[in-house]
């Protein structure tokens, strides 16, 4: 397929996903009502109320987590040279899961603790267990990129037992296990205006650097003789995505195989080069999450999936396929 | 086809899979409309199914219980009269208070206030079990209830086999039969139909009159429609009271339709927002005591609820427990609902 056939193709699948997670709800709106409600020309009231506040947040938060989960999967990937990296392996998820955790233990009676306090403490919780699994790379004389990788298993794992057992003495920990699973219910603009920040800003500077990605999934030596600073590299493509994922989770929770399998299907369509790959990535992710989230909250209405589920729903049948075709390639 | 064009005819197809999935959920929903037929007019209450405690008389032993049934699909031997029980509930422990039965009490949930009468009882939580608490105080009954309790059945039962399970969180009419229940069973069968005052059987015999007066004085029809309610137990996630739950028995006691009436028969669940501005609800009662999020209120300024400040507090802990207050939470949400008192008197002790 040509370059430009594929951007193009890309596109189409971000605007159609967007319009057909539009469409997608418990309370049925026709693809005309949606459209009127977006041009401010409704005829249906309950549907532009429903369609402007409640779902449009909601889809643009849901394509803007897609691509953050799935450029900070590319970035992992390339940094530790392992194609089942993703952005919770190095202690984003039980990170965030701390935090939250610590806010619902601060604010008590509440079931959930209010969304600023909980976005803040999951994006400490993330950024600070990552920036610990960092501090271990530090010490790593060779190979920083596979004492990463184990660091973070390893820390990961302490701070999700320690932010279960503070979970375990909630009176609702329910409340917190169902954000954890993937939760956009409560999108506003406003995260929308953050979250799409990061994903600019961030986005943009992987994509700068994006050459010193394809010489690192070279090797570190070889990076190293190309002229690529590993360690400067690691702290920039590393903090970047944990960046981008420690956002995505402050904004909806952990949403698992998106950053897994996109940068997958993403190098499968467009080519393994990092310039390409990051801005695909993202097109792919953002438009298979807002479908994703169309469904979560399509079926088994009116209470709604789990966003986890829908995306590991799909996504784990198509890593699946991707892994069986090279194999047996 | 090279190799390059089989994967991407792989993947393409994996995603056109997703989206003709994506596309059938649509027009299903769109098809649906979503309105069940729930939100039209106030259902009809569920058929009861009532736990039962047979009884057999020995010549030597007198009276005693042989087999207690569910009603649904558990039977084992009854207990004994309690003389020491464990309460699991705030509410079942106010019901053997109110029967008269407190000084029985050797173990009560965390959750519990210690009634008068009580002699210093444990905390003991059932979820998780407490096996140890349980096995520490030899309880000859314990009171679970049905709803919230029976996967934990078994589990207790390997420590405290006599147990009743009541329904104190379903209906009222579970309610009234649990109190005849658990004064049979705290009691012995009534002797007759005037039971001697004072006691568990007579009591539960006004609590049942009570109800009936209450429900009889209840006009349920309403001459600008039955008002709409969403009941709320979380702000975020949004989490509502649907069929199943004692204030979805009140609503429809009250002739008010219950907005998340097609929540399933599990009494709770979390709940789509858009569907509150598609519903529309006249009323919204908090059973929460987090208020109502900043955010929520500029999106939900439009429903009529929101509109006419008809957003009632209802997280008094009479309201929250099924026992022997429900009555009046019952009498306080229709004197709300029909606007002779205002919200706040949902939320009128503490």
């Amino acid at each position: 397929m040509r370059g430009s056939l594929r951007w193009v193709l890309g596109l189409a699948f971000v605007v159609l996903a967007t319009g057909l997670a539009l469409c997608m709800g418990p309370f049925g709106i026709g693809p005309g009502d949606v459209w009127g409600a977006l041009v401010g020309q409704a005829d249906d009231t309950v549907a532009s109320d429903v369609v402007r506040t409640v779902r449009l947040p909601r889809v643009l938060l849901g394509l803007l987590v897609g691509a953050a989960l799935s450029i900070s999967g590319v970035l992992f990937q390339a940094l530790l040279r392992n194609e089942l990296a993703e952005p919770y392996l190095l202690g984003v998820g039980p990170g965030a899961l701390f935090g939250v955790t610590l806010a619902a233990l601060w604010y008590g009676e509440a079931a959930m603790p209010p969304a600023f306090a909980r976005g803040v403490l999951a994006f400490l919780g993330a950024v600070g267990v990552a920036a610990v699994v960092f501090t271990f790379a530090r010490r790593a004389v060779r190979r920083p990129a596979v004492t990463v990788l184990l660091a973070g298993i390893a820390v990961g794992a302490t701070v999700h037992a320690v932010a279960s057992g503070l979970l375990y003495t909630l009176d609702d920990w329910h409340a917190v296990v169902r954000w954890l699973l993937g939760d956009l219910g409560l999108a506003d603009y406003e995260q929308v205006l953050i979250l799409g920040a990061v994903v600019a800003v961030a986005g943009l500077l992987a994509w700068l650097f994006a050459r010193d990605l394809d010489v690192l999934t070279l090797g570190e030596e070889t990076a190293w003789y190309a002229g690529v600073e590993i360690r400067r590299a690691l702290w920039l493509f590393g903090g970047l995505g944990c960046l981008l994922a420690a956002a995505a989770v402050a904004q909806c929770g952990l949403v698992g195989f998106v950053g897994l399998v996109v940068p997958h299907i993403g190098r499968r369509l467009f080519g393994p080069g990092h310039r390409g790959l990051i801005p695909a990535s993202a097109l792919l992710g953002a438009g298979l999450l807002a479908i994703a989230d169309g469904l979560a909250r399509t079926l088994h209405a009116p209470q709604g999936l789990p966003l986890a589920v829908v995306t590991a729903a799909l996504g784990a049948p198509v890593l699946a396929a991707l892994v069986l075709r090279r194999s047996a390639a | 086809m090279s190799r390059v064009g089989r994967t991407t005819v792989l993947v393409v197809g994996g995603m056109l899979v997703i989206f003709v999935v994506a596309v059938a959920a649509m027009l299903d929903s769109i098809d649906r409309r979503f309105r069940p037929a729930c939100l039209e007019r106030v259902p009809e209450a569920p058929d009861g199914e009532f736990a039962t405690v047979d009884w057999e008389t020995d010549t030597d032993a007198g009276v005693h219980p042989v087999r207690y049934d569910d009603g649904l699909e558990t039977t084992f031997p009854a207990p004994a009269r309690g003389t020491r029980i464990v309460s699991t509930l705030p509410g079942i422990t106010e019901m053997v208070a109110d029967l008269g039965h407190a000084h029985r009490l050797v173990g009560i949930s965390p959750w519990c206030d210690v009634p008068e009468g009580a002699q210093d009882p444990r905390r003991i939580t059932v979820q998780p079990f407490d096996a140890e608490g349980m096995l520490a105080v030899r309880p000859d009954l314990v009171l679970l209830d049905r709803r919230l309790h029976l996967r934990d059945l078994a589990t207790i039962r390997r420590r405290a086999p006599h147990v009743v399970m009541l329904e104190t969180s379903r209906s009222l009419p579970h309610l009234v039969h649990s109190m005849q229940l658990l004064a049979e069973v705290l009691e012995g069968p009534a002797s007759g139909p005037s039971p001697a005052a004072g006691s568990a059987h007579a009591r539960a015999l006004a609590f049942r009159a009570r109800h009936e007066a209450l429900v009889g004085s209840i006009d349920p029809t309403w001459e600008d429609g039955a008002p709409r309610v969403l009941v709320l137990g979380g702000w975020d996630p949004l989490y509502a009271m649907g069929p199943g739950s004692l204030l979805d028995d009140m609503l429809r006691t009250c002739g008010a339709i219950n907005i998340a009436c097609d929540l399933g028969t599990d009494a709770s669940g979390t709940f789509n927002e858009e569907l509150v501005l598609a519903r529309r609800p006249g009323w919204i009662l908090a059973t929460t005591s987090a208020p109502m999020p900043d955010r929520m209120r500029e999106r939900w300024r439009n429903v009529p609820a929101m509109r006419a400040g008809r957003v009632a507090p209802a997280h008094g802990d009479d309201v929250v427990r099924g026992g022997p207050r429900s009555l009046d939470v019952l009498a306080r949400l229709h004197a709300v609902l029909r606007g002779t008192q205002p919200p706040e008197h949902l939320e009128a002790t503490k």
